[in-house]
């Protein structure tokens, strides 16, 4: 198995009034490429701002990230965090934060678009992927006219549509009742399964840390790997 | 531009309904929209007032005057001479050279005496009983139809001027002018004539039509007693726009004093040029407050959608691409308010007459009925929004400009774009993970 994200000694502070809060502390990550990685942890841990971090939504102060062997700083430093963010990642909320004003399947096709695929093949392979979550019969419709379980597998299908090589979901079942994230669960594993996705999942819910082969622990900003 | 930026622009401006435009682009447009309409309606009778007044100056006098002195007070013997080789020399700038002679006068009718200008031209004698009009010459009121003058001692005078005396077509009026050279040992002897009003003509400008009598030329030279001479060469050009560069061309071939009209209707052309400035100051106007306009509009889209920018910029849409998104719908809501107000603008101002007339007529008929319904006597006073006797003209003066329609719609369009580039901008630097947060941008 090759090496697919790989963190070293990644420190993140931010500064709260007069006080310096470092949230991550030297965080080292390895994750191997079709790994399924839960990090579980209390709020306010850091589990986020890693995942942020991964994502480039937000820079660390020190430390690097390695993803298919270029580090994030590269396409820091080319201007091309935007390129590192459709090319590499899919991202998953906790809130599924579709775009209201587009329907279901342009708003699986907008990772597709944004790379500049053509329209007609971006269709296709959103049409692909909403019947690989369910959601063929729901392509029109619009995301205030979809339930909160089916919104998030919208969610989960505009994350793979572009078939990244890695998946960051935060908390994704932390809106969900139990009914919808024991769907999810089932969901997110097989379609990890399937594709061989690797992914990376934080989450203070048991049965979603549960379902990856790998476990961490954040606790006051470092990575345990728990049995 | 990628596709992708001009689908989500278009999505945010019309929304996800079946409506043309959201509610946030139709207020937008609508101020647009509204803006561009008034701008081309104003600015159209203002430039039609502006060429009528400019047409009937310069239909009715010459565009350069060449006499001998400044004062006109040296006749041209020799003005066939002068007239024939100038014209050979400036043929390609020149339409006709004419002698004429223009000079104060005195008019008496019984009791009245008026101040008066009189204008002579030559005009061509047919059969030696009548004179044709040539082709620059003021329209005639009065007898309508009317198209030579008789000869013998028949003027025209202006329809103003028939109205402020009370002159009617037939009646004999006197005009007194100073006769032969000016001399210091004998000044000025007056030479007295009565001459028939033949018809009235009317030029549009109210100085003319209230203060000019016509003649033709051989009457005025036996009225002045002058011989063959005329008082200056009346010059007609080809390209009123060119009246400095001409003189110039003048100034070599006629040793003498050459005057173009814009040097002798100085106050009236800087009026004009005032204006002119005026209306710039409109449309700077008009085009600040469209910009604002935009800017606000953009600011309430990026506003609205601050999510969808950390969302956007989360599946890899890059700075830039937002901005595109952003400047695209105020430059859509810019271009479509400008390109369909100025369209409604031209339709407006082309049926404006008919507009006003049925304004009137729609005023005049529920006036008539209300006061003959509720007020004792019923009468109504019929109401003209705008009194042709008080405006001076006959119709509504409108005048499109098709360089200046095409100027105001790139201006609007391309600061639509650059007034949206500042709201765009500030959306393009927003942090995704602090709007993912739910944090201040």
């Amino acid at each position: 198995m090759s090496v697919c994200l790989q963190t070293k000694d990644l420190v993140k502070r931010y500064r709260d009034g007069e006080l310096d809060v470092e949230v991550l502390r030297g965080v080292n990550l390895t994750v191997e490429t079709g790994e399924f990685v839960s990090i579980r942890g209390v709020s306010g841990a850091g589990k986020s701002t890693l995942l942020n971090l991964l994502g480039a939504l937000d820079t660390p102060d020190s430390g690097d990230i390695i993803v298919d062997g270029m580090s994030i700083r590269e396409y820091q430093r080319r201007g091309e965090l935007h390129i590192y963010r459709n090319a590499k990642t899919g991202l998953i909320f906790q809130n599924h934060y579709l775009m209201p004003d587009f329907s279901v399947i342009e708003n699986v096709m907008m990772p597709l678009l944004i790379r500049g695929e053509n329209g007609k093949k971006a269709r296709i392979a959103a049409q692909e992927m909403l019947e690989r979550v369910g959601l063929a019969h729901r392509t029109t419709h619009f995301p205030e006219q979809i339930s909160g379980g089916e919104s998030q597998r919208v969610a989960v299908a505009r994350a793979m549509v572009h078939k990244p090589p890695l998946i960051l979901a935060d908390e994704p079942t932390g809106n969900l009742d139990s009914k919808n994230r024991g769907r999810f669960i089932d969901l997110l594993a097989r379609l990890q399964g399937d594709y061989q996705l690797t992914v990376i999942v934080v989450t203070h819910e048991d049965d979603l840390a549960n379902a990856a082969r790998t476990q961490y622990l954040m606790a006051e900003g470092s990575l345990v790997q728990t049995p | 531009m990628r596709k992708i930026q001009f689908f989500i622009a278009w999505r945010y401006l019309k929304g996800k309904g079946s409506a043309l435009l959201s509610m946030n682009a139709r207020l937008s447009f609508i101020g647009v929209f509204t803006g561009a309409t008034l701008l081309v309606i104003v600015l159209s009778i203002f430039n039609g007032f502006q060429r009528q007044l400019k047409m009937s100056i310069f239909e009715f006098d010459p565009h350069i005057r060449l006499s001998k002195d400044s004062m006109d007070a040296v006749a041209i013997k020799d003005w066939k001479i002068w007239k024939k080789k100038l014209y050979d020399e400036l043929s390609s700038e020149v339409e006709t050279i004419e002698g004429i002679i223009q000079s104060p006068a005195i008019l008496r009718r019984k009791s009245t005496i008026e101040h008066v200008f009189l204008r002579a031209i030559e005009l061509p004698l047919q059969n030696n009983s009548y004179y044709t009009f040539p082709e620059h010459f003021p329209k005639i009121v009065e007898p309508q139809g009317m198209n030579a003058l008789p000869k013998g001692n028949s003027c025209l005078i202006g329809a103003e001027m028939a109205v402020n005396l009370g002159l009617r077509v037939g009646d004999t009026i006197e005009l007194v002018v100073p006769r032969g050279q000016f001399s210091l040992q004998l000044g000025v002897t007056p030479s007295l004539r009565p001459f028939t009003v033949a018809g009235f003509f009317k030029t549009g400008h109210y100085q003319y039509d209230s203060r000019v009598v016509l003649l033709a030329l051989d009457q005025a030279q036996n009225l002045f007693a002058i011989g063959d001479s005329v008082q200056q060469l009346a010059v007609r050009v080809k390209d009123t726009n060119r009246l400095r560069e001409v003189r110039q061309k003048f100034l070599v071939h006629w040793p003498y004093s050459v005057r173009t009209l814009e040097e002798e209707q100085r106050n009236f052309f800087a009026a004009l040029r005032l204006e002119k400035t005026i209306m710039t100051t409109i449309v700077f106007l008009f085009i600040i407050s469209a910009m604002v306009g935009i800017i606000v509009a953009t600011y309430n889209v990026v506003r609205s959608h601050r999510r969808d920018i950390g969302i956007l910029k989360a599946l890899g849409m890059s700075d830039t691409g937002i901005l595109l998104i952003f400047t695209m719908t105020g430059f859509i809501m810019g271009s479509l308010g400008a390109v369909t107000g100025i369209l409604t603008g031209i339709f407006v101002s082309l049926k404006l007459e008919s507009i006003i007339g049925f304004l009137e007529s729609s005023i005049n008929t529920i006036g008539a009925w209300y006061a003959q319904t509720f007020q004792e006597g019923g009468i109504w006073f019929k109401v003209q929004l705008i009194p042709r006797d008080v405006y001076y003209f006959d119709h509504l003066p409108i005048h499109i400009d098709p360089a200046f329609l095409h100027t105001v719609a790139a201006v609007a369009i391309l600061l639509s774009g650059m007034a949206s580039l500042i709201p765009a901008w500030k959306a393009s630097q927003m942090e995704p993970v602090k709007i993912i947060r739910g944090g201040g941008d």
